[in-house]
């Protein structure tokens, strides 16, 4: 029955990306990545100066969280048998040094939609796109000032 | 309709419709009231805002889209791309700059009976902006 396996394997994808954002993420149980994360985690998305594995993601993880003090609202999820895909928003206060983004202390939203290879029940390699034009325009200009989905398809 | 029918007709919408510039096509690969979560400024509804959309990008940005990875569940279809344009006519008031930009974005498609019937998207809109020299690059920042 290779449809109905194909299904569960769906559903399993989503499930562990449903709990890495909201009990790893949301819940600050950074301890537990390595339940939900492979040992040689491969980000294609990794930060500047990000370390490789497992370990280059706990740091990334507390990056994001010293920045932004970050809660993950979970838009949608799409999974095969090997990948999931969970688009999201995140809402935060911008207090920390981000990517070369001095803190506001102001609220922040961004939105992203990250891909990931999932391997043994784990998240084995990881691609995304986030809006990142909130922290470069500022927050001033009236609301449809600045240009917004350009380049999109 | 299959996986593989959605898929394909996704691959259409990026390789005929937007690469090669059959905005027409969109006649059969999208159904008549189709739903638009990231709009454009200034796209209408249905499935002429859709076309509306991809005339704008074409006369703006001459754009040209790799299919980067593809991820497909039955009625669902993501799409990771590149798009390497240049900026050669005005949008949303800016006067083209003639500068190239090479982004990355990701759309969820719905699909209904093969069509395309509603869509999400984020896209790398601040390399998009920097590349154009419409925003300032912060001092460490990556490239």
């Amino acid at each position: 029955m290779r449809t109905k396996s194909e299904a569960e394997r769906r559903e399993q994808n989503k499930r562990l990306v449903r709990r890495y954002k909201l009990e790893v993420l949301n819940g600050r149980r950074i301890e537990d990545l390595s339940q939900v994360a492979a040992q040689d985690y491969l980000d294609h998305a990794a930060f500047p100066g990000q370390a490789a594995g497992l370990e280059g993601f706990r740091d990334r993880l507390e990056l994001l969280i010293r920045a932004f003090d970050p809660r993950w609202t979970v838009m949608d999820l799409v999974a095969d048998a090997d990948r999931a895909v969970v688009r999201w928003v995140l809402h935060g206060i911008h207090q920390g040094m981000f990517l070369g983004f001095a803190p506001t202390g102001g609220p922040i939203r961004l939105d992203g939609i990250d891909m990931y290879r999932i391997r043994d029940g784990k998240l084995a390699e990881h691609w995304n796109v986030v809006d990142l034009s909130p922290l470069a325009i500022p927050t001033a200009l009236p609301a449809g000032a600045a240009p917004t989905g350009a380049g999109a398809s | 309709m299959s996986v593989e029918t959605d898929t394909a007709t996704i691959r259409r919408y990026y390789e005929e419709v937007l690469n090669g510039r059959d905005v027409d096509l969109l006649d059969r690969l999208a159904v008549a009231d189709y739903r638009e979560h990231d709009p454009l400024p200034g796209q209408g509804d249905d499935r002429d805002g859709l076309k509306q959309r991809v005339r704008m990008l074409i006369d703006a940005f001459d754009p040209q889209f790799t299919v980067e990875d593809l991820v497909a569940e039955p009625g669902k279809v993501v799409v990771r791309w590149t798009h390497a344009g240049r900026h050669v006519g005005a949008f949303m008031g800016i006067p083209a700059t003639g500068r190239t930009f090479r982004i990355a974005g990701i759309d969820i498609h719905r699909l209904e009976d093969g069509r395309m019937a509603e869509h999400w998207h984020v896209i790398d809109q601040l390399a998009f902006l920097q590349q154009l020299g419409l925003v300032p690059a912060p001092e460490g920042a990556p490239a």
